[in-house]
């Protein structure tokens, strides 16, 4: 099995193959999921059949702020359980468990499913779906009447903007099918119409079987309904519903599921008739359903990292973190900030803003991408491998108790106000006007610079002790300030370059030291480093 | 002005039910723009692009219409209710669409080419 990737971004141009995450050019990204379910990518003949080419297609989606306002069908794929579409949103553009404007999201305002789902085996993960029509088709992902498709649905976020009256999430064909339908971390809210709900399910019959794990469901008509046997609820969380659990049919198997209205819909239910919304969500008046911190809906759930009745095994919440101890109920499980459980390996870009601490031992693998600001404070074994690029400003302290590698990039325009210290070894490149206003400074480490300096890049500050720079300093670059004791300068000083500062030249010269200057005449002459006195060699 | 957005070649599947219902066949619009997007130089297979004078896009939008049930109208049976019949098109349109993979054109020169699939008429 091979896997064929394609992205898909509204603020692509039309026409482009959909093989980069580009926005521009013969293969930048599909313009709306539909066109990229449209095109049929199968690896072969592109008639959209996986199963015979073997293949599994990831349609990856992303946007650069533009909502994708086309609805999708997903219908005419030929697949099996190892060879099928899976829908699902970058690390960077994706919702963090709150609707969120700036990360990609399907916003309908006709009579149609959001994603309407009629192939088998499809997966979405971390979509953002609004639904702004009352007419009872309308819904978020959904399996229509003309569809009768097992499918996955994972870390969801489905809201009404409108008093619809379809559904959330769900499966709505009569026919019985022998397939699973996996709802699982969603957060559905708003269906307050007439008949509507938040997650419905029905059929299922013949083998088949709709898993409803962990997913929370807030201020619909019904929350969760059973249509038909062969349900199995756990962990659910339904708050400010009509009617929190609608069982037509007795669900399967219901347990650890939460609710302030009526009654245990099966087995350990969890009473939160008690519970207001401010003690069970983060701010439920601006549509935050994450729990808040000692929230009632906190470890009162069962862990399903190894489903005991083995339909369906996971261990993270809606935003990707990993559930521990006793699990929480609904989509989000609480973890104190400065928890060990949080894993950032994607990207921060289009102007993320973390105004609060990076703290503990986190990776950031990802890259910080324009105009991110982290405006707190990075403290303790830091580790950057991506690039700060365009405009990233890091205002606080980058402090380095241990290794902090930063292997990219530091680009356009970039700025790092704070101070690196410690043992650093920067092997990316110091481009287009960056500028390191601070000190790069050492505790009698090593801090190598193997990367270039050059077009336009400052470095304002002082560059001391035991510092490689293996690289080529370039056209208008400027250093200012000191550059002393053991620098090990292997690379060349080009023409233009500015060194206006003491130029200290204690350690090693590694490979031939070589300075450019210019003649009185305007000719471009090089001056060795052994004897430190200008030595025309040519000109010229 | 509308951009339209139009597969190039049919999509297939064994199941004729889902043939007909779920696949795009050559000259169906898969999505239709206004005139404030940028195409690229040379759009990529499997679909063309036919930018359309005379047509705004609401008005383009009825082209994404599936062809529903008669009976049943929450069942469709057709993808696309009309299409582009490429084929059919003047000579030098369609060597110049098939060449460049896009053209500028007006209503007027495509209007009798979108047809009802059903019925064969323009639409």
């Amino acid at each position: 099995m091979a896997t064929l990737t394609r992205y898909v971004n509204p603020d692509a141009d039309v026409g482009g193959d959909g093989t980069t995450n580009a926005t521009t050019g013969a293969n930048c990204a599909y313009k709306s999921l539909s066109i990229a379910e449209a095109a049929a990518i199968d690896g072969g003949s592109n008639t959209g059949d996986l199963d015979t080419n073997n293949n599994l297609l990831h349609i990856i989606c992303e946007t650069g702020g533009t909502a994708d306002t086309t609805a999708v069908v997903v219908d005419g794929y030929t697949t099996s359980a190892t060879d099928y579409v899976h829908i699902y949103t970058s690390a960077s553009h994706r919702h963090a468990g709150v609707w969120d404007d700036a990360k990609y999201r399907l916003v309908l305002t006709s009579a149609v499913p959001c994603v309407d789902v009629r192939d088998n085996y499809l997966r979405v993960t971390g979509l953002q779906c609004s639904v702004g029509s009352t007419n009872s088709v309308a819904g978020g992902i959904f399996s229509s009447a003309s569809g009768n498709a097992p499918f996955l649905v994972d870390s969801c976020l489905v809201r009404a903007v409108v008093a619809a009256t379809g559904t959330g999430i769900g499966y709505a064909s009569a026919t019985v099918a022998a397939h699973q339908h996996t709802y699982v971390n969603n957060i559905v809210y708003g269906f307050t119409g007439v008949g509507a709900f938040g997650i419905y399910t029905r059929a299922n019959g013949a083998g088949g079987r709709a898993v409803v794990y962990n997913n929370t469901v807030y201020n619909c008509t019904t929350g969760f309904r059973s249509r038909d046997a062969n349900v199995v609820w756990k962990n659910n969380l339904a708050i400010g519903c009509t009617d929190a659990y609608l069982e037509t049919t007795a669900a399967e198997i219901a347990t650890y599921n939460a609710y302030d209205e009526g009654t245990d819909p099966g087995t350990n239910g969890i009473d939160l008739s008690g519970s207001s919304d401010a003690a069970i969500f983060t701010d439920a008046t601006v549509s935050n359903f994450t729990l808040v911190s000692g929230s009632t809906a906190a470890d009162v759930g069962v862990s399903l990292a190894s489903d005991s009745d083995g339909y369906y095994s996971f261990s993270t919440d809606i935003t990707g973190a990993t559930r521990s101890g006793t699990w929480d109920v609904g989509a989000d499980e609480y973890i104190a900030a400065g928890g060990a459980s949080h894993n950032l390996s994607g990207s921060l870009a289009d102007a993320s803003s973390i105004s609060g601490s990076l703290a503990g031992s986190k990776p950031i693998s990802g890259s910080l991408d324009d105009s991110s600001a982290i405006s707190a404070s990075v403290a303790v074994a830091r580790t950057v491998s991506g690039s700060l690029s365009s405009a990233c400003e890091i205002a606080g302290t980058l402090t380095l108790q241990g290794q902090v590698v930063l292997a990219g990039s530091l680009d356009s325009a970039s700025t790092i106000a704070a101070a690196l210290q410690g043992t650093k070894p920067l092997s990316g490149s110091l481009t287009s006007g960056s500028t390191i206003v601070g000190s790069l400074d050492t505790v009698g480490a090593q801090v190598a610079l193997v990367g270039s300096l050059s077009m336009l890049s400052a470095v304002s500050a002082s560059l001391g002790l035991s510092k490689g720079c293996a690289g080529i300093v370039v056209c208008s670059s400027s250093v200012d300030a000191t550059m002393r004791t053991a620098w090990a300068l292997s690379g060349a000083v080009s023409p233009q370059s500015a060194l206006s500062a003491v130029l200290s030249i204690q350690g090693q010269t590694g490979n031939p030291f070589r300075i450019f200057a210019v003649t009185d005449r305007g000719f471009i002459v090089e001056a060795t480093a052994r004897t430190f006195t200008f030595d025309y060699e040519k000109e010229g | 002005m509308a951009i339209f957005l139009i597969r190039d070649s049919d999509r297939l599947h064994a199941d004729p039910v889902k043939d007909a219902r779920g696949c795009h066949k050559r000259g169906d619009i898969v999505a239709v723009f206004d005139d404030t997007q940028t195409v690229v130089d040379r759009p990529a297979p499997p679909f063309l692009v036919v930018q359309v004078t005379g047509v705004t896009k609401a008005q383009a939008e009825k082209y994404l219409d599936p062809e529903m049930d008669t009976v049943d109208p929450t069942v469709t049976i057709r993808r696309r209710k009309y299409g582009l019949a490429i084929d059919a098109l003047p000579p030098a349109i369609l060597t110049t669409l098939t060449t460049n993979r896009k053209i500028a054109v007006t209503l007027t020169q495509v209007r009798d080419y979108l047809r009802n699939k059903a019925t064969g008429q323009a639409g």
